[in-house]
């Protein structure tokens, strides 16, 4: 972008967001967008715009069609012409009008972006899964700390009632002593067939209005194919499959049920298979993670598309359903169930993004902070490499290092193309 | 089923699962092996994602076995000059990184020269470790140059290569702003005496946003401390930032950096009931105080001064009065609470790390919660320095009582004291004021130490 500082439009008075007055332009916080693909999309339209403390002024993706789609977005939604696109994410957290920024980008980016933004002064809202490695976790927390930054990770689910309803049954002892959580993950049968059926994807010309370059940022440089949008989940360079989009909402219940969140299990071992070809996650996966007090956590496919987690008590079982967002039907007696006044009361949000917006407000901790949401993507990464390794591997959740293999440890980083670093 | 995953899976388990562990794999995985690698394409437009699965299941095999894993990271890295293309060359790389040892750095070395190769050897190299991945780095830094260099320099950050760092600070010095911010910022991650030591310098050379990024660095290099002398030494950076910067974000990270350096913050149980007690620091701000050298950071005041510096109430009306605060030390501290003041007049109560070996010959009335000058409070209620004190003064009439931690230890009544000749020869005739406004006095110590004082939580209820 051409230099200068160019002033923001005055912000949107309340009357023409028809609050009467209900936040006062000042108070209100401003957001930027890095990434705005379907799930940008997705949050923009359902999270952020119906947001009366927050004011949407700033969009960037790497496509400029999805920054020009952004744009039009918020502006008919506030009925003015006040949102500005931005073509490189610096450009956009060098402005001193935007407080806060919301994080679409793949994977691979999420970690990254989120440090700029938190040394550019920004507060931070990041999609799941927060990290692509545990060495990035570990920074990104020392960032936000050093920085004073609020954060949260983009896990939704635990501004749900029914998941919070689910932990405190388990906190509380309503099933008794934790035996197991189980979680079933969707099968990639469907993926694996289609990348099969696809076989190499031919190289083709980047798009005009892709910047490719930026997409790819501190992910290896391969050349371009395609598959850069939705489908990027599918090859490791860029996200983890199933295990880290769906596992990490699963995984980050399954720490919440525990009380595990800022640490993790002492062992993690499992089998999986990747995808051959293009798209290579592990598309086959049976994992068990054992925490220090013997509880298991086991995570497998699905023989369909369902994310379940069935949590399993010496009194009693339930299960929660991903895709319904509450308890199973044959589960229905443990809706019921009512947390009482003195019994453990977990954090209580009903709305992920409002929850950032405000303690963005207040500077107090929102559901999900870094370290919250390091540790459930941590959960993701240290399954995909007990299965690369195929060897059961202890873990030491305080100094984040395994005890008993080296090669394991080697695999919690990478290295980030140049010029990139955390 | 793919023919080599054939062959490895025909290879015996034994092999893989060797008895000796330093016997080398059996020629059957290694033909497997080799074959596999043989498979990898060249040409540019086959991406090496085929051939990977069969080694990746090779490389499997090996992670258990150090002896698998020498044969299988030498015969990749004799690959690297070979015509093979890029994403084969990126994926042996990736291998490399988590397999490879200090034997296979020379043939992944010549890769750092070449814009195109630099990338995957660094991740080789990050992964592998040690000395001599440090070394080819540091040798290639100065034959490189643009965004080449930039990766190298971010992976001998990643090294926390401190032999790296004159060679960085004269980068940092140099001519080429994108490489000196990116040096600053590895010095700031590489840490330690010397990488401070250059950033001092820096200070010193510097200006603008590099400057910025400089101050932000040594903050870098101040925290988390190790041992109590580090944590002197933290202070000492963040304090020296502070006098150099007026930039209110640079200001708020140096002081979050001194809190954080200081030792834990998490909260204290609540004190009993709280009921009737206003707040008199609303947490973000001095409102209802004023006062140089004090400011505000999450929730914390910080006396930072290097002279010391006083905190005033803006209201004088504090008569009688139970007073609940938070302090915390660093090490040699040293602070007052005035109370029922007109400004001038110091009627203080002791604020002072009194267990530090700078006053080990305090008098009796010196030491921390006393009535200073006039009568001594019981010691030995500390908290460890760099942890968070519980403190409550109460003043109701001639009675003066502070409790420290849950222990009462002072308790006295004025009436019984002659305040024309105090236990420290002089008077305190300002003990005799019904009431006033709140101070906390800052005072240089002897050895001129920067002692920051922490406070937070400061409430007041009056009594009638």
């Amino acid at each position: 972008m051409a230099g200068g500082t160019l002033a923001f439009p005055a912000l949107i008075p309340s009357s023409a967001l028809g609050l009467d007055g209900a936040v006062a332009p000042a108070e209100r916080v401003t957001v930027g967008f890095i990434g705005v693909g379907d799930r940008g999309m997705h949050v923009l339209k359902n999270g952020f715009l119906p947001c009366p403390e927050a004011q949407v002024v700033a969009m960037c993706d790497a496509t400029v069609w999805r920054t020009k789609s952004g744009v039009e977005t918020v502006d008919q939604a506030y009925g003015t012409k006040g949102c500005r696109g931005f073509a490189d994410f610096r450009d956009l957290l060098a402005e001193p009008g935007v407080d806060a920024v919301y994080i679409g980008t793949p994977d691979h980016w999420h970690a990254p972006a989120a440090i700029l933004s938190a040394k550019a002064g920004k507060d931070v809202y990041s999609e799941k899964p927060v990290t692509l490695t545990i060495a990035q976790g570990q920074a990104l927390c020392d960032v936000m700390k050093r920085y004073g930054r609020i954060y949260q990770s983009g896990t939704q689910g635990r501004s749900g009632a029914a998941v919070r309803q689910a932990c405190e049954l388990v906190r509380n002892g309503k099933i008794g002593k934790v035996l197991r959580l189980d979680i079933e993950l969707p099968n990639s049968r469907g993926i694996e067939a289609q990348n099969l059926k696809a076989g190499i994807p031919p190289l083709q010309p980047i798009q005009a209005g892709f910047d490719y370059e930026m997409w790819l940022g501190p992910a290896p440089w391969v050349p371009h194919r395609g598959g850069c949008f939705w489908d990027f989940r599918w090859r490791s360079d860029y996200g983890g499959g199933y295990i880290s989009d769906w596992g990490t909402h699963l995984l980050d219940f399954a720490q919440w049920m525990l009380g595990t969140d800022g640490s993790g299990p002492v062992r993690v071992e499992g089998k999986g298979e990747r995808m051959t070809g293009f798209w290579n996650v592990h598309s086959k996966y049976e994992v068990e993670f054992t925490y220090a007090d013997g509880v298991r956590v086991g995570v497998r496919e699905n023989q369909g598309t369902e994310g379940l987690l069935k949590a399993t008590g010496s009194e009693g079982a339930f299960t929660y359903s991903w895709n319904a967002q509450q308890l199973t039907a044959e589960s229905r007696d443990y809706r019921r169930i009512k947390t009482a006044p003195g019994e453990i009361q977990l954090y209580a949000s009903d709305n992920h993004v409002e929850n950032f917006i405000r303690c963005v407000r207040s500077r107090q901790p929102t559901i999900s902070p870094a370290e919250v949401g390091h540790r459930s993507a941590s959960m993701c990464h240290l399954a995909v490499i007990a299965m690369d390794l195929g060897q059961p591997l202890d873990w030491d959740p305080v100094a984040e290092r395994f005890s008993n293999n080296e090669v394991a440890n080697r695999m919690l980083s990478r290295s980030m193309r140049s010029p990139w670093h955390l | 089923m793919n023919a080599f995953l054939k062959i490895i899976l025909a290879a015996p388990v034994a092999a893989l699962l060797s008895t000796s562990a330093l016997a080398d794999p059996a020629p059957a995985v290694v033909e497997a092996f080799a074959a596999a690698l043989a498979s990898l394409p060249q040409d540019e437009a086959t991406p090496a994602q085929n051939g990977t699965s069969a080694l990746a299941a090779l490389l499997k095999s090996a992670a258990g076995d150090p002896a698998a894993r020498k044969v299988f990271s030498s015969k990749m890295a004799a690959l690297l000059t070979t015509a093979l293309n890029h994403d084969s060359k990126t994926f042996l790389c990736r291998q490399l990184a988590s397999i490879g040892s200090e034997a296979d750095v020379p043939l992944i070395a010549p890769l750092l020269a070449e814009a195109a190769t630099a990338d995957m050897a660094r991740d080789a190299l990050e992964g592998i470790g040690g000395a001599r991945s440090a070394e080819v780095l540091r040798l290639a830094l100065p034959k490189v140059s643009g965004k080449t260099q930039a990766g190298i320099i971010n992976s001998l950050a990643v090294l926390k290569d401190v032999a790296a760092v004159s060679a960085l600070a004269a980068i940092a010095a140099g001519a080429d702003p994108a490489a000196a911010a990116v040096s600053v910022d590895a010095l700031g991650k590489i840490a330690g005496p010397a990488a401070d030591q250059a950033l001092e310098t820096l200070h010193l050379m510097v200006s603008g946003k590099l400057l910025d990024d400089v101050q932000d660095a040594r903050l870098r290099c101040a925290g988390p401390p190790a041992s109590p002398e580090d944590r002197a030494r933290s202070l000492k950076i963040c304090q020296t930032v502070l006098e150099k910067t007026k930039a209110p974000a640079l200001r708020q990270l140096a002081l979050r950096t001194m809190l954080q350096a200081s030792g834990p913050n998490a909260p204290l149980p609540a004190a009993g009931d709280e009921s009737g007690f206003e707040p008199l620091f609303n947490g973000r701000d001095l409102s209802g105080w004023q006062g140089a050298d004090y400011e505000v950071v999450d929730g914390v005041i910080i006396g930072h001064g290097h002279h010391g510096g006083y905190l005033g109430s803006t209201r004088t009306d504090f008569a009688n009065f139970i007073l609940r605060f938070e302090v915390k030390f660093s090490p040699g501290a040293n602070n007052g609470l005035n109370f029922r003041t007109d400004g001038p007049i110091w009627n203080e109560l002791q604020i002072l790390d009194d267990t530090h070996p700078l006053f080990h010959d305090l008098k009796p009335w010196q030491a921390h919660g006393s009535l200073y000058g006039v009568a001594p409070a019981k010691r030995g209620h500390l908290k460890p320095t760099g942890e968070w004190n519980a403190e409550e003064v109460i003043a109701d009439g001639t009675r003066i009582k502070v409790t420290l931690n849950g222990t009462v230890i002072l308790d006295l009544d004025l009436a019984q004291f002659d305040l024309d000749h105090c236990a420290d020869g002089t008077a305190h005739p300002g003990l005799r004021r019904p009431s006033g406004g709140l101070g906390w006095l800052g005072h240089l110590n002897s050895s001129e130490q920067p002692g920051p004082i922490f406070l937070r939580n400061i409430r007041l209820k009056r009594l009638p």
